[in-house]
């Protein structure tokens, strides 16, 4: 009898470790993407703060503001995966390339087409990695953040044609 | 002895499924995705009837749009018949305000919980999309633009 319970015993536990090595690298990696999305969308606005800050767009402000709410909402996600937060951006140098255009460009209208580009840019980044991200919660912390992204956009072209 | 040391095997590994698949249980299932949509569906087509009554060009350009949502959210399975939200009386373009906030209530419930990656990259495109009607529609009434951080259809 007590034979018969350690074969037992032995075959659920290879069972359960057979299923926890199954499941421990599929879970590893998802867990993988997920930080390596939300770090890249936590750096985006970082940079559209600083790009912002930079800017001397009016309504600019206001943008930064929620830029900043952004960043610390996805920080919570960040924390939560136990992975580095990510610094404040202080050099154009490390802005993404649309983010830059935007202090590149010329006077006021070519510096406002910019910035719609650059929100265009920043919606896709969040577009683009929602699909690596497992938690309900943080799905929809990420896909309002794109829904203010889009806000910004609109809040672009309105200003564009006064 | 061989046929009853495979049987005792089946049925571990039979448990050990149930086991894991009872981890899984532990929360309650989200129905699925066709219901899950279904208020995003009834919400696209009350603001496409709402933006059709105000009329004009952003009207018109705003019921296509919401068309155009009723259209992609039947493709990706959402089921008919979800009780439509409720529009307030008043302005057309007040009424229809209140009505972009409750689809994107239903949008940002559907994309936390919808199993298919299609339809989550759907439902968060309309609730951008929604989103920006929001501001095009504060801006003609007159309300100015930017409200909150994480539009979610519960702001003003």
């Amino acid at each position: 009898m007590r034979e018969r319970l350690s074969r037992r015993e032995a075959l659920a536990a290879g069972l359960a470790g057979a299923a926890a090595l199954a499941i421990a690298p599929a879970a590893a990696g998802a867990a993988s993407a997920e930080g390596d999305a939300l770090t890249a969308l936590m750096r985006a606005e970082l940079d559209a703060m600083f790009v912002y800050r930079e800017s001397r767009l009016d309504g600019a402000a206001a943008i930064i503001e929620q830029d900043l709410a952004h960043a610390r909402a996805i920080a919570t996600h960040v924390e939560a995966l136990a992975l580095p937060l990510q610094r404040p951006a202080d050099d154009r140098a490390d802005l993404p390339p649309e983010g830059l255009a935007v202090l590149e460009a010329g006077g006021g209208a070519a510096r406002r087409q910019a910035a719609m580009a650059y929100e265009r840019s920043l919606i896709a980044g969040c577009a683009q990695r929602l699909a690596q991200l497992e938690d309900p919660n943080t799905v929809r912390t990420v896909a309002t953040v794109m829904a203010g992204h889009a806000q910004h956009l609109v809040l672009h072209e309105l200003m564009s044609r006064r | 002895m061989v046929a009853g040391r495979w049987s005792r095997r089946v049925l571990l590994a039979a448990g050990a499924g149930l086991a894991l698949a009872g981890c899984g249980d532990t929360e309650r299932e989200p129905p699925p995705d066709v219901d899950l949509l279904a208020p995003s569906l009834a919400a696209a087509l009350a603001l496409a009837a709402a933006y059709e009554r105000a009329g004009g060009r952003l009207g018109r350009a705003l019921a296509a749009r919401e068309r155009d949502h009723a259209q992609r959210l039947r493709e990706a399975g959402a089921r008919d018949g979800a009780d439509a939200p409720d529009a307030p009386d008043g302005p057309p373009l007040e009424a229809a305000l209140a009505l972009e906030q409750a689809a994107m209530r239903a949008h940002v419930h559907a994309v936390g919980l919808v199993r298919a990656r299609g339809a989550r990259a759907l439902t968060a495109e309309l609730l951008a999309d929604d989103a920006r009607h929001v501001v095009q529609l504060r801006d003609r009434l007159g309300l100015g633009g930017l409200t909150t951080s994480f539009p979610d259809g519960r702001d003003a």
